[in-house]
C-alpha cells in the first residue's frame, strides 16, 4: 500500500494530490533543499528516504533507523476467534482514518465505529450470516499495507483488534443491532436499508482507499 | 442562481473513458486470475472468448460515474469509478471483498430488482470480454496497470491462505 507523507493510501495519485493540496509536498520540497547542505544528504536505502549527516561524530547517522523504531507493531491476535473477528473489522474499516482538525476526538468516534462493527460482525457470524460481513482473508491492499509497515495501516489493523477484544468480550454499544453499512453513492444503498432510520452514525471520516472509495468522507452507519 | 452561476452539468463519457473503464474491468479479471470463473457465463465470441455486457453511467458526476457488470466468481456488481492523471480508469471496492452489503460498492442482488433494471436500461451498454487463456504478456500489462490503478497487483500478492493473518514484524 502506498505511503504518501507517512500516510496510507491504496491509489498512490489519489494520496499524492490530497497530501499535495495540503502543503506537504512544499514543506517536503523545501526541507528537502534545506538539508541539500555539505554537512547531509539524502539517499534511498530499501525504498525509504535516508537522512545521512556527515558531521556526526560517528560520520553517520541514519535517521531512517530512528523512524523504523517509531513505527507501532503490529499486534498478533490471541485466538482464532480474535484473528478471524479482527481479519473482518480491518477489511471493512481499514481505509478510514481520523479526519479534520479534532483528529483526536475522531479516532476516538472511528474506535466506536470499529467496535460497532466487530460487534455486529460476531453477531452475524452467531447466526450463520458471515458471508453478510467481509470476508476473513486481509484483502489484497490492505495486506499490502502492513507488509510495507505502513505506520497508518498497522494503527488500523491495532484499533480492529482492540475494537475485536472488545466485541469478544462481550461489549453492546450497538444494543443488539443487527446490520451496519459504510456510506454509499445514491444507486447503491442495499434494498434492505432504504427508508431506515441508523441508531447510531459514527463519522464522518476521511476514506483514503482509492480502491475503496474517492468520497473523501465516510460515514458508518448501525442499524437495528 | 445568478447569471454568473452555472449549474454544474455532469460531464458526458467520452469513447476513450468508456474504453479506459472496460480495459480496467478487464486488467482487474486478468491481474485477480478470474478469467476461468468467466466459462460459460456469457456469449462466446470466439474460441475461448467470453463476451459480456456492462452497464455504464453515461455521465460523469463530480468526475465520478459508475458500472454495472458481471465480476466472477462474486456475481454482478455496481461499482463507482473514476479516472487518474494518466487517464486510467480506477474500479473502486478491492474484488477480494467479495462486495458485501456493507460496503460502498457492492452486489447487484442486494439492491432493489427495479432500481438495477432501471439503471440497466438508462445506462450505456459496452461490452467486454475475458479470454479464457490470456497470453503471459496480456497478464503481465495488466498487473502493471493496476500497480499504477491502485498501487499493486494482486498477482505478486500472497495467496488468500496467507492472508488469514497479518505478516510478522
Amino acid at each position: 500500500m502506498p505511503d504518501v507523507n507517512g500516510k496510507f493510501y491504496m491509489n498512490p495519485a489519489y494520496g499524492r494530490a490530497v497530501e499535495g493540496s495540503r502543503g506537504h509536498k512544499v514543506a517536503l520540497d523545501k526541507s528537502a533543499r534545506q538539508l541539500s547542505t555539505k554537512d547531509a544528504h539524502w539517499v534511498t536505502i530499501d525504498g525509504h528516504h535516508v537522512l545521512i549527516q556527515e558531521s556526526q561524530s560517528d560520520g553517520l547517522q541514519q535517521k531512517h533507523h530512528q523512524d523504523k523504531q517509531k513505527r507501532p507493531a503490529i499486534e498478533l491476535p490471541t485466538s482464532n476467534d480474535e484473528r478471524r473477528l479482527t481479519v473482518i473489522v480491518f477489511n471493512e474499516t481499514g481505509g478510514l482514518t481520523p479526519l479534520g482538525s479534532s483528529e483526536k476526538r475522531n479516532a476516538a468516534d472511528l474506535h466506536a465505529a470499529r467496535v460497532a462493527a466487530a460487534e455486529i460482525s460476531k453477531r452475524a457470524i452467531e447466526s450463520g450470516h458471515d458471508d453478510r460481513v467481509a470476508p476473513d482473508e486481509i484483502q489484497t491492499g490492505l495486506w499490502q499495507g502492513l507488509h510495507d509497515k505502513n505506520p497508518v495501516a498497522i494503527d488500523a489493523w491495532n484499533d480492529s483488534l482492540s475494537a475485536a477484544r472488545s466485541a469478544l468480550a462481550g461489549s453492546n454499544t450497538t444494543k443488539q443491532a443487527t446490520h451496519f453499512r459504510l456510506d454509499a453513492k445514491a444507486g447503491t444503498i442495499p434494498r434492505w436499508a432504504q427508508g431506515r432510520q441508523p441508531s447510531q452514525t459514527f463519522g464522518p471520516f476521511q476514506n483514503a482507499g482509492g480502491g475503496d472509495a474517492r468520497t473523501p468522507t465516510t460515514r458508518v452507519y448501525v442499524y437495528p | 442562481m445568478g447569471f454568473t452561476q452555472k449549474a454544474a452539468v455532469p460531464a458526458t463519457l467520452s469513447r476513450v473513458q468508456i474504453q479506459a473503464v472496460i480495459l480496467a474491468v478487464e486488467d482487474e479479471v486478468y491481474d485477480f486470475s478470474y478469467q476461468k470463473e468467466f466459462y460459460e457465463v456469457g456469449r462466446e465470441a470466439g474460441p475461448g472468448v467470453t463476451r459480456l455486457p456492462l452497464y455504464i453511467q453515461p455521465r460523469l458526476k463530480d468526475g465520478e460515474g459508475a458500472v454495472i457488470y458481471k465480476l466472477m466468481p462474486h456475481g454482478e456488481v455496481i461499482r463507482n469509478f473514476h479516472f487518474n492523471k494518466d487517464g486510467l480508469a480506477i474500479l473502486e471496492g478491492a474484488p477480494d471483498s467479495g462486495f458485501p452489503p456493507t460496503h460502498p460498492n457492492i452486489l447487484t442482488l442486494y439492491m432493489d430488482d427495479d432500481e438495477v433494471c432501471r439503471l440497466k436500461h438508462e445506462w450505456e451498454r459496452e461490452y467486454f470480454e475475458i479470454l479464457d487463456a490470456p497470453a503471459a504478456e496480456r497478464v503481465s500489462e495488466a498487473g502493471e496497470r493496476q500497480k499504477k490503478r491502485v498501487g499493486y497487483s494482486a498477482r505478486e500478492a500472497p495467496p488468500k491462505d496467507m492472508r488469514k493473518s497479518p505478516p510478522r514484524n
